[in-house]
């Protein structure tokens, strides 16, 4: 591996980590799609008539980016789990990863310095199992509404109450991914901006 | 006498009932042999009665949407005819003699039991016939009922409308053992088609047709309303009715009226009302969701497009621009005081 040394020298200085190519590729994609999808989901949900924009228009798009958004997203779950740089540990074991949730509570509520970026991270890693998780539920439930006959999945309908529900569902986790977009966008521009410089440029993070 | 000649009888021609039979049939996409088969049971049906018909927390607009029409229709007679043992609204014995009616029926076993209105889960106190809790009168019948119909949305899952009062009126298929047993068909009220279709097949078949996860035979509810809207065509386009007075409007789709066609499952807009004479949307009102369980109090205000949580109680969006606001202030309050406190400088 070419970059190896570099990797190595990153982590070394206490950065957080280093983000392989495909992260980044993930990343923009994710980006883009769930933009994509919370306008044209929001419009959905509240339309109102211009010349410009039409439901037929914003269902499409929104049909459009559901698959880029899922396939980027299982591709993502399989390179955490079986990909060469696997990262599923950084994310379910906190612990083996030296992570501590007083450094980053300290870090985030009474501003004190934190050495090591690496032992702050907890909550956000937290913050994006619950993403996950959530995309796995804002699938499940948008493929119901995409196929309201499939008997296949008609079961989330019984569990959940009816299609009403799992429109329900899919609106209020919509509002979740732009609230956690705000916070996610802040902590990391205030916080961490070389890493967003890395994630989104390739630009080594060495601050 | 048999059924043709009964019907003969009222001028219903042979032909008519076929006709009704074979529509039967269509409607659960059975081969048109079928038909013959159809008739035949009802006929047999005729000389063993097999339908009781309770009322519960009801308004009898069931009822009435199914006796009343202007024009005697075929299926109300031919259901007429099909011998309806014990009916409070229409029968024409009263007190101990129809009392005694019911109780022999249900001695005797393998009748078709209709429930019209819901049952009160609250208490069942709210609702007693004759000095006896409904529920009880209900479950005695329900016991020995070869099939149970749950009809009109009140006797269905949700509870309809009583479903929304203290009450808390749910359908039949909540208190039975053996929910295998219970057809339910929603809506307010039942529509008569699919009541005397239904009705008809499992004499014929003997069992119920294909049912779908609330025990609602596909056949009527396999679909979206809005799937199937002649409105759909504005609704792609963004053409969205908000002013009733237009007339440039009329046409226009009803979501933003508080349709509930994209929730919705039921084939009202193939299968009219009345004969055929109308549908909600066709008649230029928003589908207000009557064919599923969260009607009435899930779907309402009706006539505003509104996604609640609990009930019509905490808007969505509500919530969610609350969390959007949280989440913004929070990021520049936090931003400020680190800056003032300054102190996480590297
Ligand atoms: C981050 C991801 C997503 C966001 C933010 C999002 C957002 C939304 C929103 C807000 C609505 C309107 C719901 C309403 O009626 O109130 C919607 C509708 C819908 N979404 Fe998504 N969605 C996402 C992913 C998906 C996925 C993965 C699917 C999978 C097929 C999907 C399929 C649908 C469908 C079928 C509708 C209904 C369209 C209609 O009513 O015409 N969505 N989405
Ligand atoms: S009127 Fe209702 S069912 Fe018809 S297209 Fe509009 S929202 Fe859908
Ligand atoms: S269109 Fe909607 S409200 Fe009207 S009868 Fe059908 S399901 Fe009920």
């Amino acid at each position: 591996m070419a970059n190896a040394k570099v990797i190595a020298k990153v982590i070394a200085a206490g950065n957080s980590e280093y983000i392989v190519v495909p992260r980044r590729i993930y990343h923009w994609i994710n980006l883009i799609s769930i933009a994509v999808l919370a306008f044209t989901g929001w419009y959905i949900h509240a339309p109102f008539a211009t010349d410009v924009l039409k439901m037929g228009m914003m269902q499409s798009l929104h049909f459009i980016f559901v698959w880029v958004f899922t396939i980027n997203f299982g591709l993502r779950l399989w390179f955490a789990f079986f990909g060469k740089a696997g990262d599923w540990k950084v994310y379910l074991k906190p612990w083996e990863n030296n992570d501590s949730l007083a450094w980053t509570l300290r870090h985030y509520l009474l501003f004190q310095p934190c050495l090591e970026k690496r032992k702050c991270r907890v909550l956000q890693r937290a913050s994006y199992v619950v993403i996950a998780l959530f995309y796995i539920v804002q699938i499940v439930s948008g493929f119901q509404l995409y196929w309201p006959d499939n008997q296949t999945l008609s079961l989330i309908t019984v569990v959940s109450g009816g299609l009403a529900m799992v429109r329900k569902v899919h609106l209020l986790l919509m509002w979740f991914f732009v609230s956690f977009a705000i916070l996610h966008t802040y902590i990391a521009v205030t916080y961490e901006f070389g890493l967003v410089k890395h994630m989104f440029f390739g630009v080594p993070n060495e601050e | 006498m048999g059924i043709l000649e009964e019907l003969a009888a009222k001028e219903i021609k042979r032909r008519d009932f076929v006709k009704l039979c074979t529509a039967v049939a269509a409607a659960f996409s059975l081969p048109a042999g079928f038909a013959q088969d159809i008739a035949l049971a009802t006929e047999k049906a005729m000389k063993k009665p097999p339908v009781v018909w309770l009322e519960g927390q009801d308004c009898a607009g069931c009822s009435e949407s199914l006796l009343s029409t202007i024009n005697p229709s075929i299926a109300e007679l031919v259901l007429d005819t099909l011998s309806i043992r014990y009916h409070e609204t229409i029968m024409a014995g009263s007190g101990s003699v129809a009392e005694r009616a019911l109780e022999d029926t249900i001695k005797e076993g393998g009748y078709v039991l209709v429930l019209e209105g819901s049952i009160p889960k609250a208490d069942d106190r709210f609702c007693m016939v004759g000095g006896r809790n409904f529920k009880d009168i209900f479950m005695e019948a329900a016991g020995k009922a070869a099939a149970i119909i749950g009809a009109g949305s009140c006797a269905t899952l949700g509870g309809g409308i009583p479903g929304a009062t203290p009450s808390q009126g749910r359908g039949a298929i909540e208190f039975v053992s053996d929910r295998s047993k219970v057809i339910n068909l929603p809506t307010c009220p039942v529509k008569p088609s699919r009541l005397v279709a239904t009705i008809m097949y499992f004499l014929t078949a003997g069992k119920a047709p294909a049912l779908d996860q609330y025990n609602r035979p596909t056949a009527f509810y396999g679909t979206l309303i809005h799937d199937n809207c002649p409105r759909r065509n504005h609704f792609e386009k963004s053409y969205f009715l908000t002013d009733w007075n237009d007339p440039k409007q009329k046409d226009y789709c009803l979501l933003l009226k508080g349709c509930k066609g994209p929730k919705t499952y039921a084939d009202c807009p193939q299968v009219w009302w009345n004969e055929g004479a109308n549908w909600c949307i066709g008649a230029g009102a928003p589908c207000a969701g009557c064919s599923q369980p969260e009607y009435y109090a899930g779907f309402t205000p009706l006539y505003a497009k509104q996604d609640t949580i609990d009930a019509g109680k905490i808007d969505i969006d509500t919530i969610g621009e609350v969390a959007v606001g949280v989440a913004a202030v929070g990021a520049v309050v936090h931003g400020a005081v680190r800056l003032v406190a300054g102190k996480d400088k590297k």
